[in-house]
């Protein structure tokens, strides 16, 4: 290479290596492809979040709900049978 | 610049819901910002990638484009730039360019010998372009692939237009001195090979 190369000589170099290129026209439409089936899937996305919240805040409660009537259940079935044995040895001191 | 500049901005302010608009601006900068990957990058399967993934960032935030003054356009180049430097960051070495699929020979030299010296030329200036800072890459992309002029280079870079023709001659200085450095490293390793075989 010519080091001794002006400034214009240099540029025009530059604008004999630096040129557009165009990229496949197979990508070009690809790509707008994606772009289009992504633009259509994103409010849907944002939607389906929504949802997906939604059931699980529901599933949630439901299952609150549930773990609250089993532990009730439980206290109570406990005191039935405590009660039952207190009222056994209360009955066997009587007699 | 100034005139489309306008009517991409509310191309750019409908393009966040309306399809049509995003679409439209892609056919317009799709070609500029693969050009401008591909020349920072060297090769055409990562210029297509990073390609892709500018405009489904720009998909995914055009909704939250404002005009702040910046055209769009320099938006578009911010995203490229960033993904860009990722992408540089993630590889620790440089790829080289494959020149003979982009570079144009603007007469076809009956004298093969010439020919290869061209190409020499032309692969040892690539090869200091792709060593320089990257704005100072970006700079040369702008004004000698997309021939922007350097008002247009000022807003795509930030910068204003005095310091972007200041760039650019600090540029060119670069190019000659490091293009000296290496024609000297290569003359003396020359010469040190013809006294070893003398």
């Amino acid at each position: 290479m010519d080091t001794s190369l002006s400034e214009k000589q240099l540029e025009e170099l530059l604008s004999d290596i630096l040129v557009p290129v165009d990229p496949s026209v197979q990508f070009i439409q690809r790509l707008r492809a994606q772009l289009v089936t992504y633009h259509g899937r994103d409010p849907l996305s944002i939607w389906m979040v929504i949802v997906v919240i939604a059931t699980v805040f529901l599933l949630a409660v439901t299952s609150i709900g549930l773990v609250i009537r089993i532990f009730l259940g439980w206290v109570s079935l406990v005191g039935i049978i405590s009660n039952r044995r207190r009222m056994k040895s209360e009955t066997r001191v009587a007699t | 610049m100034k005139e489309p500049a306008m009517d991409e901005m509310s191309l750019a302010q409908r393009a966040g819901s309306d399809p049509e608009a995003f679409g439209e601006l892609y056919e317009r900068h799709v070609r500029k910002i693969y050009n401008y990957i591909y020349y920072r990058t060297g090769n055409v399967h990562d210029a297509e990638d990073l390609t892709e993934m500018v405009f489904q960032r720009a998909l995914r935030h055009v909704a939250k484009f404002e005009d702040k003054g910046v055209p769009f356009t320099a938006w578009l180049y911010r995203i490229a730039h960033n993904l860009v430097a990722n992408w540089h960051r993630d590889r620790s070495r440089r790829p080289i360019v494959p020149l003979d699929q982009h570079v144009a020979v603007s007469e076809v030299s009956k004298h093969p010998e010439s020919e290869a010296m061209a190409l020499e030329e032309t692969e040892l200036l690539m090869t200091i372009v792709r060593q320089l800072p990257s704005d100072r890459q970006q700079l040369l992309i702008l004004k000698f692939v997309e021939r922007m002029s350097n008002a247009e280079i000022g807003e795509v870079m930030g910068r204003s237009e005095g310091a972007v023709k200041s760039l650019y001659h600090r540029t060119l200085n670069a190019l000659r001195a490091e293009a000296k450095r290496l024609e000297e490293e290569s003359s003396a390793s020359k010469s040190l090979k013809d006294e070893k075989v003398g």
